[in-house]
């Protein structure tokens, strides 16, 4: 990443916590004015939404233009090249102007590095390079590449993010794939910690890192559950993709017992982890997994149906919310070891999101079977919807 | 922790920017010495909310034969009116301002309770055939009781679920067969359902207006405006894309409609309704260009059409000065 771009990458985590502090009414209009006069950002800022369609606007002009201009071109992979290298440039050209952040340079950039990976796929399987085996080893291994240089030169953490998991899938296609997913998570994890918070990294980069950590720390919880050892899925990953029962035998006991631990343990060190860290990432990768566990348990113990089991785990969830909320309130100062309940300075909507609240809809909606036909009725039922509800009758 | 924040703040103190209350109050949350878990908690909130919407529509399907009907309405009923009852005493009292929620569990007890009482009345309509031939008309009751909770509470997640429900009351959003000899005339017709949609999408704006400019629960107005906006340009967007020959017409109504919108957005500095508008514009305007050229240079005329867009998109921002 160039120097220019990492210093307005830290011009903006000023500004915005500025407009947090703004927010919560904790500073005025004119300070925050004379804190964009301190921390200026040429760059064009704009809404969410707007980012979403400046995205969609600029991969169907890229799309358009380059399929016009090659539209006679028969050879995939030389396409897939000129039209990586021309999108990389373009991404080079966005991230330095004041247009870097609008939604133009995350579109250049993808299309940049499908086009990339799509010669990489042409040239690996469709030109029959190298065999099937290596050609997948080494369209992952392109995968590993593409993402990570995206990641470092223009600091999208998306990018860092694909090229961990095909760097864990990599492992996978090695022998002694889970060791070496749990022994690369861990090393990966703790070399990452201290990063999460350097100040010599941009913050997209660190943005990146965290990426990366949590990667590896779902590939460790991946390569310690018990489901994913019964069923041998990183093992899986060598072959090409047949069922596991036919090509792996059962896992030994020992590395059962290590499955069920781990299941155990692993979101109880990311929780325990986090809450002393004060690391939120951890928070939620602790939840995640214990949801995860929870679900693992589920399946091996049946020990009520699945509705109950749903609906006494999202009782359970509301339940602690509320209870964890109260006890952070009842501290004095609303604090205890630094963690509150209280909003801080983010900027908070009131309540539930519209759009979760429809999701949550969408879920609710009952399917009970139609009671009989009485008296001749004519109706029979249907199905409604609208703004993503649905729902049957 | 954001190290750029903490060097700003030790500056901005220097430069007698922020007091020194305000910097060490912003130093500790920039070191990461305090840290909220609010988030966390509404992400706990909600997938609860979640699991047990999806557990009880779950227990719905699997034991109406086994349990009962009436057993089963009754339990649902009667979770429904729990969770109503914790929300209502958490919950602030009603007012035609904004309502700040002192406590950040009750907002989801509410929406729980609000679509257990919509997966109630729905279960009890499938199951007694309360309404008879008229059953989609419980759509306009559960949208009813969503309004009301809506306004009561000061909720606008409950306000979305009642406009959608509204809106699938008339059949807008999927344009199903109600079933009744009441509905058959309009069930199917893509006729009667682009006019219901843009006819309720007209009604929500003219509504949202209303509640801004009468101060009754103006900070509504936004989801008012935004789904009405969608349903309108929608069901416009619905003719102009038609096989029909009226699609020229429908493109008219929807150049004078993008018009009205952009400007009035313009004007009231509304950058989500400007980006909407900007986007039914954009795809309606494929349809006139498509049939100008016949399809000859479909891909230059794409990209020359969303550069246009683009560029009318970033000039308008720049404009507004539409910051988060």
């Amino acid at each position: 990443m160039r120097k220019p771009w990492a210093e307005l990458s830290r011009v903006e985590e000023v500004r915005d916590s500025a407009r947090g502090w703004k927010s919560a009414d904790a500073i005025d209009a004119p300070t925050l004015a004379a804190i964009e006069t301190a921390y200026p950002d040429p760059r064009v800022r704009l809404h969410g939404f707007w980012r979403v369609l400046v995205f969609v606007l600029v991969s169907v002009i890229a799309n358009a233009l380059i399929w016009f201009i090659f539209s006679g071109a028969r050879n995939l992979f030389a396409m897939g090249l000129v039209f990586g290298a021309l999108l990389a440039g373009a991404t080079e050209a966005l991230r330095g102007s004041r247009y870097a952040g609008t939604g133009a340079d995350s579109a250049t950039s993808f299309w940049s590095v499908t086009y990339l990976l799509t010669a990489a796929a042409d040239l690996l399987f469709r030109e029959n390079t190298v065999g099937d085996r290596a050609a997948i080893t080494l369209m992952i291994l392109a995968i590993v590449l593409v993402g990570a240089i995206a990641a470092w030169r223009w600091g999208f953490w998306l990018y860092a993010a694909c090229a961990a998991a095909a760097f864990y899938a990599l492992l996978g296609r090695l022998p002694f794939g889970r060791v070496l997913w749990m022994a690369a998570a861990i090393a990966a994890m703790w070399l990452l910690r201290p990063r999460l918070d350097s100040a010599r990294l941009a913050p997209a980069h660190r943005r990146c890192a965290a990426a990366l950590f949590a990667v590896s720390a779902a590939a460790l919880y991946a390569a310690f559950n018990l489901f994913s050892v019964d069923r041998h899925l990183i093992e899986m990953l060598r072959g090409y993709g047949p069922e596991a029962q036919t090509v792996v035998a059962p896992p030994a006991a020992a590395w059962r017992l290590v499955g069920k631990l781990g299941t155990l343990l692993v979101p109880a060190v990311y929780l325990a982890w986090g809450i002393r860290a004060r690391r939120r990432l951890l928070l939620v990768l602790g939840l995640a997994a214990a949801a995860l566990s929870a679900a693992t348990l589920r399946y091996y113990v049946h020990i009520a149906p699945l509705w109950a089991v749903l609906a006494a785990c999202g009782a359970i969830l509301m339940g602690v919310a509320i209870a964890i909320q109260r006890a952070l309130r009842a501290r004095a100062g609303e604090e205890w070891r630094g963690w509150t309940a209280a909003p801080l300075y983010e900027r908070e909507r009131g309540g539930i999101s519209p759009l979760a609240a429809l999701a949550a809809h969408a879920a609710a909606a009952a399917h009970p079977a139609p009671a009989p036909e009485r008296g001749g009725l004519e109706t029979g039922g249907g199905e409604y919807g609208g703004g993503g509800a649905t729902g049957r009758y | 922790m954001s190290p750029e924040t903490v060097a700003a703040i030790a500056r901005l103190r220097e430069d007698r920017i922020l007091s020194d209350a305000q910097a060490e109050a912003f130093g500790r949350v920039a070191r990461g010495d305090l840290l909220s878990v609010r988030a966390e908690l509404r992400l706990m909130l909600y997938a609860g909310v979640l699991l047990l919407t999806t557990g009880v529509g779950i227990f719905l399907k699997e034991n109406h034969d086994r349990i009962g009907p009436a057993a089963i309405a009754a339990a649902i009923g009667a979770a429904a009116l729990g969770c109503l009852w914790y929300a209502s005493r958490r919950l602030p009292p009603f007012s035609w301002g904004s309502v700040e929620s002192p406590h950040v569990a009750a907002d989801y007890v509410l929406v729980l309770a609000m679509l257990l009482v919509g997966a109630d009345l729905a279960y009890v309509e499938s199951q007694f055939r309360v309404l008879g031939p008229n059953w989609a008309y419980h759509l306009l009751i559960v949208s009813v009781v969503y309004l009301v909770a809506a306004y009561r509470f000061d909720s606008r997640a409950v306000l979305t679920l009642a406009l959608t429900s509204f809106a699938a009351w008339r059949g807008v959003a999927v344009g199903m067969p109600f079933g009744s000899s009441h509905y058959e005339a309009a069930a199917g017709s893509p006729g009667a359902v682009r006019a219901n949609a843009i006819g309720v999408g007209l009604l929500y704006v003219a509504v949202g207006v209303l509640s801004a400019r009468g101060r009754r629960k103006a900070h509504f107005e936004p989801v008012w405006a935004a789904a009405g906006m969608i349903l309108v340009f929608g069901g416009v967007l619905s003719g102009v894309l038609d096989d029909g020959g009226a699609w020229i017409a429908w493109l008219a109504a929807l150049a004078v409609l993008g018009a009205v919108a952009l400007l009035a957005c313009w004007r009231l500095r509304r950058p989500l309704e400007f980006a909407i508008a900007t986007a039914a514009l954009y795809v309606g305007g494929f349809r006139l260009l498509g049939e100008i050229t016949h399809g000859q240079g479909a891909l230059l005329i794409v990209a020359a059409w969303s550069t246009a867009a683009l560029v009318f998109l970033i000039r308008a921002t720049r404009r507004l000065k539409s910051t988060e």
